[in-house]
């Protein structure tokens, strides 16, 4: 009886293989797809070029978190990070600084920190540094801003405050590791049982587990972003607000929409910087890194909801009340 | 042993995105997602997708996918080897979605239909407020005389441009810093400047940080025609989009220009066109703007995204 369903499987997948292999070949001869409206089209060619640029980023930060999982062992971390829930959080923040990182490989890099018994609060200090403040980041803010140090600098310092706040905030909520397979990965600690070859391959096989599991995430965060920007227009959505609280709060809302790489956002940041209040491009150019609509699909995939929508509306209302703050110094 | 299925299912999955990226790279389409700056970094990206294809092939036989997780607490994630329902089904759709998508699509390029949903005008209108007449912020700088024009000196004029137009090095656009910081010196005494695909950013920069040194100037460029719903009907924006990192990152370029007679260029159509650069106000923000003298259509440049330039230092 279960032979025959798998049996039934088997044969079910072999034909949907069969209709992949077929489309792939015969592209070009399926004239459908030639005459959708041309917004699909460039919908679709925003969509791929968010996923090119992303999928190295993602599969080196899942590659990273597979040495996590070799070299790093749950003693090693409780003997590195400090006991105090502020100093741990500080001192997360300040690897993440230290880490050149980017926002989509983070994701499995902070799911295996969390995995290996770093707190929660300490692993979303790294996830929030972590893109933010990097020397590329510095560079591209730097070059954007025509060669002028001022924004790259309040970027990294109002950014880093912001993230030792909004972790210290969510620690007060959130205790637990708020991984989706909660149990699972202690039983992963046992690195001396195994030759280090067979553990390098069960290393790259999870790799190959953890790239199916998140990039269907990945796939959807681009394919969101990238509708967004072929069918809602900036220049309406910026129109709305003039004030410095709701230019700040709208600059904010398209970093999240656009989600771009905090790479490259720098330019387009810079391209709102008389149009807008340093505050509000600062809202920009902090939150963006932090979390983005793509990102939000890849932490779900990781993360508990509750954490997920948690993070955002601490982060959002950390980011927004800092820079209300700092405001009138600008 | 026995055939696992997803797992073969999963090995192809990676084969298709190694073959994808490998296409992309072999035909030269990449540049049309991305900044060839970046290409040696989505090379790896298909060179580690390779890596897993050959690691997932062993377990495609395997009686069990993965030893390490044998002593069954609990699995972190799915290792493939369940039985295939409904919504795994679904989501190796969506993983093959890229794929699909981009073979089955045709590619275009980004159109004036992006540039408007982007706020072009807006961002246009926010560069000539970075102009160093607009701020006044440098009087240092603000009290710099424009150069002398030498109009005597035909060698200074028409030489040198000739010069750039040849290596367009698009795979890098990496140029050494005397090399650019002569032809930037030098652009404020040309009387006709050429736009060329590897400095279209700086030139552009530099026209709007000091439009009114420039006024009066024939400047030559290609790009494509872009309106916006209020212009008049011989109003267009003629530019190109300055990609960072990949096009999702994309910005329009350009300037606002006015064709004095004859017909109006359609929207989206790539042209070569010459014009004198003037000072118009746009919603009440003075840029540089062109003078249309004449233009003629083009087809779509092989490359038609302009990159920034990144400067070597030796």
């Amino acid at each position: 009886m279960l032979a025959t369903r798998h049996l039934f499987i088997d044969i079910a997948g072999i034909v949907l293989l069969g209709i992949v292999i077929f489309l792939m070949s015969t592209a070009n001869s399926l004239t459908i797809f030639h005459s959708l409206p041309d917004s699909i089209y460039q919908m679709n060619m925003l969509f791929l070029s968010i996923l090119i640029e992303a999928l190295p980023f993602v599969l080196i930060g899942v590659l990273i978190a597979g040495f996590i999982q070799i070299f790093v062992t749950e003693t090693m971390i409780e003997k590195w990070l400090p006991k105090n829930r502020l100093l741990a959080i500080c001192a997360s923040c300040f690897a993440g600084a230290l880490f050149p990182a980017c926002e989509c490989g983070i994701v499995p890099i902070v799911r295996r920190l969390v995995g290996k018994g770093v707190p929660i609060y300490a692993g979303i200090g790294f996830l929030l540094t972590g893109p933010l403040i990097n020397p590329i980041v510095i560079a591209s803010t730097y070059m954007a801003f025509g060669n002028n140090m001022k924004i790259a600098v309040l970027r990294m310092v109002a950014g880093f405050i912001i993230a030792i706040i909004a972790s210290f905030t969510l620690s007060i909520f959130f205790q637990g590791n708020e991984l989706k397979h909660a149990v699972a990965l202690q039983s992963h600690d046992h690195p001396t049982k195994h030759p280090f070859s067979e553990r390098l391959s069960n290393m790259l096989k999870h790799t190959v587990d953890e790239f199916f599991d998140m990039g269907k995430y990945l796939v959807f965060g681009a394919l969101a972003a990238a509708f967004v920007q072929t069918y809602i227009s900036t220049g309406d959505l910026v129109s709305i607000g003039s004030s410095v609280a709701a230019s700040t709060g709208l600059m904010m809302g398209l970093a999240y929409l656009l989600s771009l790489c905090s790479e490259a956002d720098a330019f387009i940041g810079a391209s709102f910087k008389n149009l807008f209040p340093t505050t509000a491009v600062l809202g920009f150019l902090i939150y963006g890194p932090m979390i983005d609509l793509k990102n939000t699909f890849m932490m779900l995939s990781v993360f508990r909801k509750r954490l997920v929508f948690g993070f955002i509306l601490i982060v959002s209302a950390v980011v927004f009340g800092v820079l209300m703050l700092i405001q009138p110094f600008l | 042993m026995r055939f696992q299925f997803q797992q073969a299912l999963r090995a192809v999955i990676l084969l298709a995105f190694v073959i994808f990226l490998f296409q992309l790279h072999n035909s030269g389409d990449l540049y049309q997602y991305i900044n060839p700056k970046y290409e040696v970094l989505s090379q790896v990206g298909c060179f580690l997708f390779l890596i897993l294809f050959l690691v997932q092939l062993t377990r495609i036989w395997a009686k069990k996918s993965c030893s390490c997780c044998s002593n069954g607490t609990g699995h972190t994630h799915d290792h493939g080897d369940g039985a295939l329902g409904l919504k795994k089904v679904f989501f190796y759709i969506v993983i093959l979605l890229p794929i699909l998508s981009g073979t089955l699509m045709p590619e275009v390029t980004l159109n004036s239909s992006i540039a408007e949903k982007k706020g072009s005008m807006m961002s246009l209108a926010n560069t000539a407020l970075s102009s160093k007449e607009n701020k006044q912020v440098d009087p240092g700088n603000a009290n710099i005389e424009p150069e002398p024009q030498m109009p005597g000196n035909p060698a200074n004029e028409n030489i040198p441009l000739e010069h750039y137009e040849e290596d367009p090095n698009v795979s890098q656009n990496i140029m050494e810093k005397a090399k650019y910081d002569q032809i930037m010196s030098k652009l404020q005494s040309e009387n006709h400047i050429q736009f060329t695909e590897q400095l279209y950013a700086p030139f552009y920069q530099e026209i709007n940080e000091n439009m009114r040194q420039f006024v009066g100037k024939e400047i030559t460029l290609t790009g494509f025609i872009y309106k916006e719903k209020d212009f008049k009907p011989n109003q267009f924006v003629l530019g190109r989009f300055l990609i960072t990192h990949c096009i999702a990152d994309a910005n329009l370029i350009g300037f606002l220009s006015e064709l004095e007679h004859g017909t109006e260029p359609k929207e989206d159509t790539w042209v070569e066109a010459k014009g004198r650069i003037e000072i118009q106000e746009y919603d009440g923000v003075e840029m540089p703007a062109l003078k249309i003298e004449e233009w003629k259509e083009i087809g779509e440049p092989k490359h038609p995204y302009v990159y920034p330039v990144s400067i070597q230092i030796h």
